[in-house]
């Protein structure tokens, strides 16, 4: 599972976005907002790290995380990426 | 066919496989070294064709038929918003008025009423009202700001002039049976107008948009105007927005 090449990730004037680009931009034509965890988690997405790392990164720069909330929170995005058609396998 | 022309302080030389394109820019023709080319080939053309066949299909539309001569005016424009970027500029879907030297830009979705309402904004200061550009203008965004520049791509009413104008506001109208505005914040206004900015293919390019359209909003006004499509929506919005 790796996300689509064509999704520019970018932090413009203090928000987080996704934008779809090129053939993703066919499969998913608006703007993805993101917070602050989401869009870092997109991003090591898109350094090709798998779910559990992730997880486990993500425990480790966020306070107050356990690595099984981290784990669920990572996989409902990553379904709900799948589901615009953003992931590529 | 190839010759230079000059649009939001750029030369840019434009060759075509069609006349057509030339009478159209023929206002914004000059002389000099250019700071960037665009050339048009039939699969620039036809890509054109196709999306024109894919947005009628969108809408509901039979399929229009164009001639290869104004596919490749739609072409040369989309090379032309590709490269801006680079020159800290972009292209917005929207239509520009300028009043006692201040622009204002009032952008929205197709059908919306953009044209109608800046046509109420002449109607409401007649000579004071100049157009800059009624469909698609270039911004460039300075450090202290943008400017609003005039180009061919003005719209089916053909209104623009070939002029530069500092931006005094945008504004992002919505039909409504109410008259109202409201400040926009960046958080807001951000999404709203890069859903009406040229997304261009490049991820360089694309990402340079993203960037400019952040630092325009950092320093120029947004607002949302609920409006009927009466002259008190001009007054409205003229007031609040020069005040």
């Amino acid at each position: 599972m790796r996300l689509k090449k064509e999704l520019l990730l970018s932090e413009t004037a203090g928000e987080y976005y996704a934008v779809p680009m090129a053939e993703a931009a066919k499969a998913f034509t608006g703007l993805i907002r993101l917070n602050k965890t989401g869009f870092y988690i997109l991003k090591k997405i898109s350094e090709g790290m798998h779910d559990d790392e992730i997880a486990a990164q993500l425990v480790t720069e966020f306070e107050g995380v356990d690595q099984e909330t981290a784990l669920r929170c990572v996989r409902e995005l990553i379904e709900k990426l799948g589901k615009e058609g953003l992931l590529e396998d | 066919m190839t010759n230079l022309y000059h649009m939001a302080e750029c030369n840019i030389e434009i060759t075509s496989l069609y006349p057509d394109v030339h009478a159209y820019c023929a206002a914004y023709r000059a002389e000099g070294t250019p700071d960037f080319s665009v050339a048009i080939t039939e699969d620039d053309i036809d890509f054109e064709r196709i999306r024109s066949v894919r947005e009628d299909a969108l809408e509901g539309r039979t399929p229009r038929t164009w001639s290869d001569g104004y596919l490749e005016e739609l072409a040369v424009y989309r090379k032309i918003a590709e490269m801006m970027p680079m020159y800290d500029t972009i292209l917005l879907h929207g239509s520009a008025v300028a009043v006692d030297g201040a622009a204002y830009l009032f952008t929205a979705r197709s059908g919306t009423g953009k044209s109608t309402h800046t046509r109420l904004w002449r109607e409401l200061l007649g000579e004071r009202a100049l157009m800059v550009n009624d469909d698609k203008p270039l911004i460039r965004v300075t450090d202290t700001g943008g400017v609003v520049y005039g180009t061919p791509y003005d719209g089916k009413h053909h209104l623009s002039n070939n002029t530069a104008v500092p931006l005094r506001a945008v504004c992002v109208l919505r039909r409504a049976a109410e008259n109202g505005i409201r400040p926009l914040g960046v958080r807001e206004a951000f999404p709203l107008l890069l859903q009406q900015a040229y997304r261009p293919e490049g991820g360089k390019a694309m990402a340079r948009t993203m960037k400019l359209l952040g630092r325009l909003l950092a320093l120029v006004p947004a607002y949302r105007l609920d409006c009927n499509m009466s002259i008190e929506a001009a007054k409205l919005a003229y007031e609040v927005m020069s005040g």
